[in-house]
């Protein structure tokens, strides 16, 4: 009997079909459209000038010019600051970001995972809500806010909107919810105070939730180019996106393409590396995330 | 413990985001909805005209047609993105499929890099004459697409922007879909097979039914996200050419720090919200009705 069903198994699971030929030529198909505009952006940044824009496209640069990455960083380009500085700017704003980030959700995962009180299920499904929210409908009034704040013009500004996500509340506690409650009884029994609880059992046990959330907030943080564009005014205080953004318009380095490319790829290198040495974490939030339906 | 110590821890650690969330995002609305009844401009003092902000953006031609765009380029980017993402998380949860965390991860990589660098490359890749596509056109002797000017064309432009949504944002949608095919039991899967089910009636019949929930997210999501972009628009077109995608976002934009007028942007800002909001609603209610 058991001989039959792997035998059958093995017939209909793994044949190799014609089905299985497009599925792989889909995702080979799929793949190049994905990574071929980025490996271009690659070699634009290395080529020079005269290379980046060619017929036919050269994917190898006839000559490397790695100093395109120096001019990128370091030329001052804007009002006498450079790329690089902006690159300081962007990565003050997402690690501090991202470490709020981990504190706030982590405390309010756990209340909302722990305790009973009245409004509990409204606060957490109106945070949820939010994060449906068109974040350009809200721009207006936040700027309002933080103006009257004394915020404007100040990194600060970049960061305290963004310390609370109703999608990190929610990874938080969905986590949290899973710890079982006996270790938290038996604290309690011994005498220990909340804060004590919250301290020694539930920090030291939210490593996955910390990882996930600090890496999806960091993302979103150092990706964000609306909220700079229209809360920053000194260029002192601007970020790499509106930085490179001020590039691609400037209209002396208008012909700078290698230059241009050269900082796409410095602005894109954080965040990947990130994702790529975390990315577990950070796929397992996102399911986490499709779980609220 | 008693409900009442619950109560106060829970508040107590609940509270310092909750304030926050109080402040930064319920607080932007509300006095969205308010200022959207006044005349006001940015400098000077609001005073209340009613619905009049309504009344004159349901007639400006600007408005409807930054609606138009806004609906035009969300449906041209979402529905290939979904049809797209769904097939890929399909082929990727074939158990035959080899390195399948390979795929996923290089497919991750243009959903976790930023709007604006990706937008200056895809600026060049859309070049007319110069550009990547033009010059790969010029190779392949298909001479017709060299010149075309991808983003300064009004039928082109909103086309070119999906295109560059797509590119971006599809494997997210992917991953959502891929998480929902896994976590059908796959030992249903496999007795179904067993009695002679074909690929196709398994997805039907098994899959489908039980991934719906979460398409409903997705496409909830994805639609709304999407209307909201602001970056792609920018980096393309800027709204151009003429008004052929000067979309939501970018219409608030330019009517509150352009223009100064504020109540007007505002009353744009509750509309584009109630809009998403009921859009949301509809969609959790009908595929509620259909299970």
């Amino acid at each position: 009997m058991t001989v039959v069903h792997a035998r059958r198994r093995r017939t209909v699971a793994n044949r190799p079909t014609v089905g299985l030929f497009f599925k792989y030529l889909l995702l080979v198909m799929y793949l190049l459209f994905a990574i071929v505009p980025l490996l271009w952006m690659l070699s634009a940044a290395f080529k020079a000038r005269e290379d980046v824009l060619t017929v036919p496209v050269q994917w190898i640069p006839p000559t490397w010019h790695p100093e395109n990455f120096a001019l990128a960083l370091f030329e001052p380009r804007f009002t006498g600051h450079s790329f690089g500085e902006f690159l300081l700017n962007s990565t003050i704003v997402a690690t501090v970001t991202a470490l709020a980030a981990v504190v706030l959700s982590i405390s309010v995962g756990y209340g909302f995972a722990k305790f009973r009180f009245r409004g509990r299920e409204g606060l957490l499904w109106t945070l949820l809500g939010s994060t449906l929210l068109p974040f350009s409908s809200v721009v207006i009034p936040l700027f309002l806010i933080i103006k009257s704040m004394g915020m404007y013009d100040t990194l600060i500004a970049l960061i305290v909107p963004f310390v609370v996500s109703g999608q990190a509340v929610f990874i938080a506690r969905q986590f949290l919810t899973a710890i079982p409650d006996d270790y938290l009884e038996a604290a309690r029994l011994d005498g220990a105070s909340e804060w004590r609880i919250f301290r020694s059992i539930i920090v030291p046990m939210s490593g996955p939730v910390i990882t996930t959330v600090a890496v999806m907030t960091f993302m979103t943080s150092w990706t964000m180019f609306l909220w700079p564009l229209v809360v920053e005014s000194s260029q002192s205080n601007y970020t790499a996106p509106l930085g490179l953004s001020l590039l691609g318009i400037g209209a002396t380095f208008q012909t700078d393409y290698q230059v241009w490319m050269a900082g796409a790829t410095i602005a894109i290198v954080p965040p990947l590396v990130f994702f790529l040495i975390l990315e577990r974490p950070y796929m397992r939030g996102l399911e986490a995330m499709s779980g609220l339906k | 413990m008693s409900s009442r110590r619950q109560a106060v821890t829970g508040l107590t650690f609940t509270s310092p985001a909750i304030i926050a969330f109080l402040i930064f995002w319920l607080l932007p609305v509300a006095l969205t909805l308010f200022y959207s009844f006044t005349t006001w401009r940015l400098g000077s003092s609001a005073s209340f005209v009613g619905v009049q902000n309504f009344v004159d953006l349901l007639g400006d031609p600007l408005f409807i047609s930054a609606t138009l765009a806004s609906l035009k380029i969300a449906a041209f980017a979402v529905i290939p993105s979904l049809l797209l993402a769904m097939l890929l998380a399909i082929a990727l949860a074939d158990p035959r499929i080899r390195l399948g965390r390979f795929w996923r991860v290089l497919f991750m990589v243009p959903v976790v890099t930023d709007w604006v660098a990706t937008g200056l490359v895809w600026q060049l890749i859309l070049l007319p004459n110069q550009g990547v596509l033009a010059s790969m056109a010029q190779s392949l002797g298909l001479d017709f697409l060299v010149r075309v000017p991808w983003t300064a064309d009004a039928t082109l432009a909103p086309i070119a922007i999906a295109v560059f949504i797509i590119w971006k944002q599809t494997s997210l949608y992917m991953i959502f879909f891929y998480a929902a095919i896994r976590s059908v039991p796959g030992d249903v899967i496999e007795a179904a097979r067993v009695d002679g089910a074909t690929p196709w009636q398994v997805f039907w019949r098994i899959t489908w039914p039980l991934m719906r929930p979460i398409t409903v997210f997705v496409v909830v999501l994805s639609f709304i996200t999407t209307l909201g972009l602001f970056e792609p628009v920018y980096m393309l077109t800027g709204g151009g050419p003429a008004n052929a995608t000067r979309t939501l976002p970018i219409f608030l934009y330019e009517n509150f720090f352009t223009y100064a007028r504020s109540g007007y942007a505002s009353a744009a800002g509750v509309l584009f919200l109630a809009g998403s909001l009921a859009f949301a609603v509809i969609c959790s209610r009908i595929m509620k009705e259909e299970a």
